[in-house]
């Protein structure tokens, strides 16, 4: 579908949002709770915060829950009933909406997507995926962490969102990408207005402060370079980069159970943990933190690209924001490029 | 930025360590990704000393760098420690994790530092209500063992009264049992099971932690109920009478759970109970690693 353009003001964006939630929508957006924001369920528009720049979490919860129930068994007598852990699915309704996240976010969703159906198909990453609406709003102050730009986005990019909305006086501009953001606004069109693409405010000239490319290309060379073992000696392996990341998807299968009754599950897992990558032998290929943060940068900037012509990573900046050892990644991947 | 006096007699002391040999490796501080954060740094020359630096935003505890297996390879370690942090260097002393003779303490007067949330904010006025809860009931501004001091040129903390550190321990202990598990479960449910709180620990050192066996699988892997709760709760037990309060658990965490009100907690009953606190003396045992006559024993019914 060709992006069609509409308008809404902003008294009409709250009614949006509380008329969706009435017709029972269950609306997602960044919330203020616990000193921070983070996304979560909201009841009213007025408990969105769509001040801050981003949440302190992504939204990547809501298509790969930290933990997961892929099949359930149980065990009565010479009786085994297993349960597919889809048939118990949660999150994947159709009236699911992230509203008020921004560019980056949304841009990590058909980045994840890629992953999760290379080989196998994901069902459970898909049926989140395909139902689920994003309404993102464009950035007009991204902070000295973002590098969304240098990422193949922009703060006004509309890759990844069903509806982009750019705020423009008292009115925001709604660029829809498709048909899902399209019926939403079908379904509620007295609240918007159709124009044209002139009409838009054209995107401002966002300026880059290194080229992503020539990162890669220092990482595609420099495997055993001395600035990883050097530069990382200050990570503590916390995975607080992995875990806040909104496109870091690594997960870890385990099982829990008895004899009579268990589940197989999959939790967030991270390549910035010891025991990662640590074989039965007890050998460990990565054995320090800077072999550690290399895969990290290697995955994000080289492997993934290479393989699916996308960046594994949005310039969203959480990773630098929340690492509490100050490891700013948009500073190495500019170290990198000018090492290059 | 010039330098100032604080951060001149670092630099000297660091760079007279490294050139006399006295050790191979100064941890420090320096100037971060911006001007209200400091970032860890690892000197090994002396003329890259003119790095360090030190303010009210150094806010990172660097003795968790002693637990590294890529920081101890380097042996004789000089470290830039604030008051509260130093307890760390004197608690792994205490359980044989470092030798005194293998470290020198660059003790920092400290007057508090600003919480990092509200310094990304802008806030660059150390207050009351600007510094974290133990800067707040710090005995320790002066470190209480160091081979060099380094004094602050920042004013004493002034304290009203009126700002109760940890005022939640005291509203937690009026509640009912239930009443404290929902809050808890509540706190709980948000855990992710990064163990972020278990890296930033400079006295979580084990080289393999319990929630890393599963022969048995002591503590469920799921970031569930009860997997979450399990967790946190093996990880408050194993640090009850151990815990300096750096608050480097409660920082890192990235979905905020007030895990200082658990410290702070334990650290009271271990000292009503035992008259002990962590950290304080290199030459104490650690309390549960001794029994006296004298312990209490009303548990035992």
């Amino acid at each position: 579908m060709e992006e069609k353009y509409f308008e809404i003001s902003s008294d009409n964006l709250k009614k949006f949002v509380d008329r969706i939630i009435t017709d029972n929508y269950e609306v997602i957006a960044p919330t203020d709770k616990d000193g921070d924001t983070f996304y979560g369920k909201i009841s009213k528009f007025e408990e969105a915060n769509l001040d801050i720049l981003l949440p302190k979490m992504s939204y990547k919860e809501y298509l790969l829950p930290k933990t997961e129930t892929l099949f359930e068994y149980s065990i009565s007598g010479v009786d085994t009933e297993v349960k597919d852990g889809l048939q118990g699915i949660t999150g994947a309704n159709e009236k699911r909406v992230i509203f008020g996240g921004r560019p980056c976010d949304a841009g990590a969703g058909p980045i994840m997507e890629k992953v999760f159906n290379w080989d196998y198909k994901d069902e459970f990453f898909n049926e989140r995926f395909k139902n689920l609406t994003i309404i993102s709003i464009a950035c007009e102050k991204p902070d000295n962490y973002c590098f969304c730009t240098e990422m193949q986005l922009s703060p006004e990019s509309s890759y990844g969102s069903d509806i982009l909305l750019k705020k423009s006086g008292d009115k925001y501009f709604a660029i829809v990408t498709g048909e899902k953001g399209l019926n939403l606004v079908k379904a509620y069109s007295d609240l918007f207005a159709e124009t044209t693409k002139d009409k838009v405010p054209a995107d401002k000239d966002w300026k880059k402060i290194f080229e992503i490319e020539k990162t890669k290309s220092f990482l595609d060379k420099n495997f055993e370079h001395n600035y990883f073992q050097e530069r990382f000696l200050s990570c503590i392996g916390c995975g607080v980069c992995t875990y806040t990341c909104p496109t870091c998807h690594c997960f870890d299968i385990q099982d829990e159970g008895n004899l009579k009754e268990g589940r197989r599950i999959r939790n967030w897992d991270s390549c910035q943990f010891g025991i990662f990558t640590l074989h039965t032998s007890g050998h460990n290929p990565r054995v320090t933190q800077g072999d550690r943060y290399r895969q990290r940068l290697m995955h994000k900037f080289k492997i993934y690209s290479e393989k699916f012509d996308k960046y594994l990573c949005v310039g969203c900046g959480r990773c630098s924001r929340n690492c509490p050892e100050d490891i700013d990644i948009k500073e190495v991947a500019k170290n990198l490029a000018e090492m290059a | 930025m010039a330098n100032t006096k604080t951060d001149e007699k670092l630099q000297k002391i660091a760079k007279d360590l490294l050139e006399s040999g006295e050790v191979n490796l100064i941890i420090g501080y320096t100037k971060g990704s911006n001007p209200q954060r400091m970032r860890p740094v690892f000197i090994t020359k002396p003329e890259e000393a003119e790095k360090l630096s030190f303010s009210h935003n150094a806010v990172q505890d660097l003795a968790v760098f002693l637990k590294k297996q890529e920081v101890k390879k380097f042996g004789k370690i000089g470290i830039t420690v604030k008051g509260c942090d130093e307890k760390a260097v004197n608690a792994l002393i205490q359980e044989y994790q470092l030798s005194r003779d293998n470290i020198k303490i660059i003790g920092m007067q400290c007057n508090g530092v600003i919480k990092q949330n509200l310094a990304d904010k802008g806030e660059t006025k150390v207050s009351e209500t600007t510094v974290y809860d133990k800067c707040l009931i710090c005995q320790e501004h002066t470190p209480v063992l160091y081979d060099f001091l380094v004094e602050t040129e920042e004013p004493e903390l002034s304290l009203s009264g009126n700002v109760k550190p940890y005022a939640e321990i005291e509203k937690l202990d009026a509640l009912s049992t239930e009443e404290k598990n929902a809050y808890w479960a509540k706190e709980f449910d948000k855990c992710i099971k990064c163990y972020a709180c278990r890296q930033a620990c400079p006295l979580c050192f084990c080289s393999r932690c319990i929630v890393e066996k599963n022969m048995p699988q002591w503590i469920d892997t799921n970031s569930e109920e009860p997997g979450n709760a399990q967790w946190n709760l093996i990880r408050a037990y194993h640090l009850s009478g151990r815990c300096i309060g750096c608050g480097e658990c409660e920082r890192a965490c990235p979905v905020n759970i007030p895990l200082m009100l658990i410290n702070e907690k334990m650290a009271r009953d271990v000292y009503n109970l035992f008259g002990y606190k962590s950290g304080l003396d290199i030459n104490a045992k650690p309390v549960f690693g001794v029994f006296s006559e004298s312990d209490f024993n009303d548990f035992i019914k």
